[in-house]
């Protein structure tokens, strides 16, 4: 791919990543990019087998699982990666992106749409800090926000108690406290510590809980915030992930995706769009120098905002559970509690 | 009426019953297909039965998994014939073959309980021999159920393999074989093809797979499938696109991809093909726990040395010969105990 077309394809998507996007631009600039890929990403070109979408739910949508194994990048010399923790399977998937500018804006941009007004110049950090871990997106997220923030957490470590809560309690300014849930409950669980975090504080909550033990769930933690920090402190929900660009933000009405990216829920056998619940995809414009279509492992309901009218919202249902193991499977899991003799 | 004759009548009452009401998950023509391959199994070599392998137990417990529902069926007859009183744990996820097992075999003094795996245990009490079947983990948690004095042979889990000349003139017949292999019993169990290595161009395999794959379908259609089995199909098949070549039909898949994204679990009627340059490139297999090879090679002694414990023809990878050890182990014996007639 010559510099110049990827060049113009990066101006056309940082343009596009603009709030007041309309429905129908969305759609046009993602079949218009969708071709562009096709060519761009040789990885993705083949991954779409000349697929000629009429409409955003035909446009083949990458596995999120599928980037363990692909490079989909536009670029022979891209700028930036991210990579996924490696939790659930060990392996860790990588989006790689021909430069970070397009996502960093579209992450800004949506983040401020949202919550305006929010306190980054007093951030206290629980996610992995990007100067030691330069491959998390989450990280790197957060440090756009908010250049200035401190950082309480470390992956081999855990999260500072110390000076988290410290931080917390010295707080004379509204706060803007960014934590996965894990960290965020390790922060209420480990102590008995309490914070009056002054009004105008904002607390963002993201990640569940897979494949980790904790005494609090999700339900738990919403109420512990408030307990632990004071009423001044608002918990928001983000959802994001590392192979999408763009991230969805709950303010209280489930988690709002910007007018750039398109939700739909498919049949999670089939992959056939569904009314109702299914497995969540996302047409992303800012993922322009990837994959534009993913498909991830999460279940949920969208609701539209109306016609031309940005704002889609999405309602998490949970994660696709695993099918029951192949080979000679059996019994550990059967705990049902019926019986027969014959 | 001798034991024998008695064996082979409840043998072929059970084969006589319709296995597409026993909920097994596969579709009817496939549970028809998958019980006429046991009981064929049996009668064709009923010289087996009768036939100690020293003194048999008196009265053996087998712990059924639940998802090859004709699992049970060659052992009970075998320890049946001998005199031993047969004790089927079956599994509540599928109960309803090993019942009617216990219904044939009766006269034999063979029961059946249906429990879960933990509520199951109290069934060792008397037995002098156990036979299981299942997980690692449910493996495990049965041998710490037993006593030094009873006799065990406890089979978790292995994996099947293909492997496969590519440049051999009768690839239409190894294709039809490895696609009823791929297609009985819907990719489940210990015996199910989980890869294709082919030695030489897979071009010509994954040809003549397609069609076999096709037919296989239409004369066994595939049985419910697990709504997690799809973002993992789309993985594999996305995978395949990118690396290697894909040929997809109504509910079967032939994937080609590089040796390097091989897998050790089966998906239903997939079949995986990869690459080999020699049999050398085959040596991390033996870090696997492998159970039966289905291969056109005239020489088999390097894939028995790899640490498969059978090699067959393709379309007998499915189909074990009655009496056969299984995963090795001479299951009649480690069963029996022996006196020194010397």
């Amino acid at each position: 791919m010559s510099s110049a077309s990827l060049e113009a394809a990066r101006v056309r998507a940082l343009s596009a990543v603009n709030v007041r996007l309309t429905a129908s631009e969305r759609d046009r600039a993602a079949l218009d990019l969708y071709q562009w890929q096709r060519e761009a990403v040789p990885a993705y070109g083949r991954f779409a087998a000349g697929a000629r979408p009429a409409r955003l739910e035909d446009i083949p949508a990458v596995p999120v699982a599928l980037f363990r194994d692909v490079r989909f990048c536009a670029s022979a010399a891209p700028q930036a990666v991210y990579r996924t923790s490696g939790t659930t399977t060990g392996r860790r998937g990588a989006h790689w992106m021909p430069d970070p500018s397009v996502y960093e804006a579209a992450a800004l941009r949506w983040f401020q749409a949202c919550l305006p007004g929010c306190p980054v110049g007093n951030t206290v950090s629980l996610v992995t800090p990007p100067q030691t871990h330069p491959d998390s997106s989450l990280g790197h997220m957060v440090a756009h926000f908010a250049p200035d923030a401190r950082w309480f957490f470390d992956p081999a470590r855990g999260v500072d108690l110390g000076g988290a809560w410290a931080a917390l309690i010295a707080a004379r300014e509204p706060v803007f406290l960014a934590g996965t849930a894990f960290a965020l409950a390790d922060l209420f669980d480990l102590t008995d510590l309490r914070a009056a975090l002054p009004a105008g504080s904002v607390v963002m909550v993201t990640g569940g809980f897979k494949g980790r033990h904790t005494e609090l769930d999700g339900p738990a933690l919403q109420r512990a915030i408030p307990e632990r920090l004071g009423p001044g402190a608002a918990a928001v929900g983000e959802y994001g992930m590392t192979e999408l660009s763009s991230q969805l933000w709950d303010t209280g009405d489930g988690f709002r995706a910007p007018p750039w990216l398109y939700v739909y829920t498919v049949d999670p056998l089939t992959g056939t769009p569904v009314e109702g619940e299914g497995l969540l995809r996302f047409v992303d414009l800012a993922n322009w120098g990837s994959a534009l279509a993913i498909e991830t492992q999460d279940l949920g309901t969208v609701t539209r905002s109306g016609s031309d009218v940005p704002g889609d919202r999405v309602h998490l249902s949970g994660r696709l559970t695993g099918a029951p193991p192949r080979g000679c499977s059996l019994t550990v899991e059967e705990s049902r509690e019926t019986a027969w003799t014959g | 009426m001798d034991r024998v004759a008695a064996t082979l009548e409840a043998v072929a009452r059970w084969g006589a019953r319709d296995a597409a009401g026993w909920s097994t998950g596969l579709s009817a023509e496939g549970a028809r297909a998958a019980q006429s391959a046991a009981v064929e199994a049996i009668l064709d070599a009923e010289g087996v039965l009768g036939v100690p392998g020293g003194v048999p137990p008196r009265r053996l417990v087998i712990w059924c998994a639940g998802n090859v529902f004709t699992a049970a069926l060659e052992w009970t007859a075998l320890f049946a014939s001998l005199g031993t009183e047969v004790v089927l744990k079956a599994s509540v996820r599928c109960p309803a073959p090993v019942a009617a097992m216990a219904e044939d075999f009766a006269a034999l003094g063979a029961r059946a309980h249906v429990l879960p795996h933990a509520a199951a245990f109290h069934l060792l009490d008397g037995a002098d021999a156990v036979l299981g079947f299942g997980s690692d983990e449910a493996m495990a948690a049965l041998q710490s159920r037993l006593s030094p004095l009873q006799r065990r042979s406890l089979h978790g889990h292995r994996v099947s393999f293909a492997v496969v000349d590519g440049a051999s003139e009768s690839l239409d017949a190894v294709a039809a074989g490895l696609a009823m292999d791929a297609a009985l019993y819907d990719g489940r169990g210990c015996m199910s093809p989980a890869a294709v290595f082919c030695l030489g161009d897979t071009g010509a395999l994954v040809d003549a797979l397609a069609p076999a794959m096709a037919d296989a379908a239409r004369a066994l259609p595939r049985g419910e499938v697990d709504p997690a089995i799809g973002p993992r199909w789309r993985t594999r098949c996305g995978l395949a696109r990118v690396t290697g070549r894909c040929l997809e039909g109504d509910g079967w898949a032939v994937a080609a991809m590089p040796a390097a994204h091989a897998e050790a679990g089966p998906l239903p009627r997939m079949l995986t093909v990869h690459p080999l340059r020699s049999l050398d490139e085959l040596a991390p297999l033996t870090a696997l726990p492998l159970s039966s090879c289905a291969t056109n090679l005239t020489d088999r002694e390097p894939l028995i040395a790899l640490g498969f414990e059978r090699a067959c023809r393709p379309g007998q990878l499915q189909r074990p010969r009655f009496g056969r050890p299984h995963d090795g182990v001479d299951v009649l014996t480690t069963l029996s105990r022996q006196i020194d007639r010397g």
